[in-house]
């Protein structure tokens, strides 16, 4: 007689190969371990918290359908994480199709004031909790384009290369650089501030 | 230092480039100061923000978001087996969308040659006669109150005066 799979204690893989037979609770239960960083990329990408929620869910959706697919050269989290980044990707197209780009953002493209500012040595750890710094970096990481902000993302949380960031992102390698670049100059500068803020209060 | 070199330094610190041109550019940094301050602001950065990515939860419970999964899971499975049995029978499609308005089209001729009227059918009648040494047909329009009785020979030739043959079958 086969063993019973205790869901709550199974690894990812021994979960996805009984959800692979249709298994929805060991599907759930996968959600319910990954849903969280899931979410926290699609907020990530889009700063939205209703439209985060629905690209996970999507992306979940989209998970099962495609899970017979799923060979496990990624781990499971992974594989799910590039799901809800394409339908990221997706989505702002889908929006930015609606919007003119500003001149403002062309120049962005390129390096606007901050590219000219004079080099920061960015302390930020420097007496603060690590909660505090990740609410930091919240904050700066609104202020960015959201060209600028999907390129740091995926190339510091997703860990995508160059080449990989201009493939999903539809751009050239050298557009990818000087998004990144912009998007970290501008970054250590509203760091900065934020910091001299704190220091005066 | 212009917008290129920076791009390169960046890319070094990235481990983007190829070793020739990391050799280069870290002999550059070395040497230059504002590459170096520039290096150093990127590579802080870089630590910074990769070791605090923003942590956030989903802002509804377990149950409700699974429930919305569920439900949607659901649907899309209602809709795949109807397109799927589409999608698999190919020739059964094209049946479907072509066989089946001919079909009914030659149905609709079949009962309308069928309760048609006959009107159009011609009201006369024509008869053909052959004996051994010719024939005689006899034509009749009752409408046009015509008759015509024509005789032939062997070859099928008209025969002007028909009392010339002997073994033709006169009407009376």
């Amino acid at each position: 007689m086969a063993r019973r799979l205790d869901l709550k204690t199974a690894e990812d893989q021994a979960l996805v190969r009984v959800a692979q037979r249709g298994n929805m609770p060991a599907f759930e239960e996968l959600i319910s371990r990954h849903r969280d960083k899931l979410y926290a990329r699609a907020f990530s990408m889009l700063r939205n918290e209703e439209e985060a929620l629905d690209v996970s869910q999507e992306a979940w959706v989209k998970g099962w359908q495609r899970l017979k697919q799923f060979q496990g050269e990624a781990g499971f989290a992974t594989w799910m994480t590039r799901i809800v980044i394409n339908l990221c990707l997706d989505h702002l197209r889908k929006k930015k199709r609606q919007q003119t780009e500003s001149l403002e953002e062309l120049d962005e493209e390129w390096g606007g004031a901050e590219r000219r500012m004079p080099f920061l040595v960015v302390n930020p750890t420097e007496g603060l909790e690590r909660i505090e710094l990740r609410k930091r970096i919240d904050r700066a990481l609104v202020q960015l384009s959201e060209a600028h902000r999907q390129v740091l993302v995926l190339y510091e949380f997703e860990e995508m290369d160059y080449k990989q960031i201009a493939k999903v992102t539809h751009c050239s390698i050298g557009t990818v650089m000087s998004r990144l670049f912009y998007a970290r100059r501008r970054l250590a500068a509203l760091l900065m501030s934020l910091k001299k803020e704190r220091d005066s209060e | 230092m212009n917008i290129e070199l920076e791009l390169k330094i960046q890319a070094w610190l990235d481990n983007e480039l190829s070793a020739n041109e990391a050799a280069e550019v870290a002999a550059l940094v070395a040497t230059n100061t504002e590459a170096q301050a520039l290096a150093a602001e990127l590579k802080s950065l870089k630590a910074f923000v990769h070791a605090n990515e923003p942590a956030l939860t989903v802002p509804e419970s377990r149950e409700f978001y699974w429930s919305k999964i569920e439900r949607a899971i659901a649907q899309s499975e209602r809709v795949a087996p109807q397109s799927e049995s589409a999608g698999l029978s190919p020739i059964f499609a094209w049946a479907r969308s072509w066989l089946a308005p001919v079909a009914g089209l030659a149905a609709m001729i079949a009962v309308l040659i069928v309760i048609a009227p006959r009107s159009s059918e011609p009201e006369y009648s024509e008869t053909d006669t052959p004996s051994e040494g010719g024939g005689v047909i006899h034509f009749k329009d009752p409408a046009s109150g015509m008759t015509v009785i024509w005789f032939y020979d062997q070859a099928g030739n008209p025969i002007q005066n028909p009392d010339s043959i002997d073994n033709v079958e006169k009407p009376e």
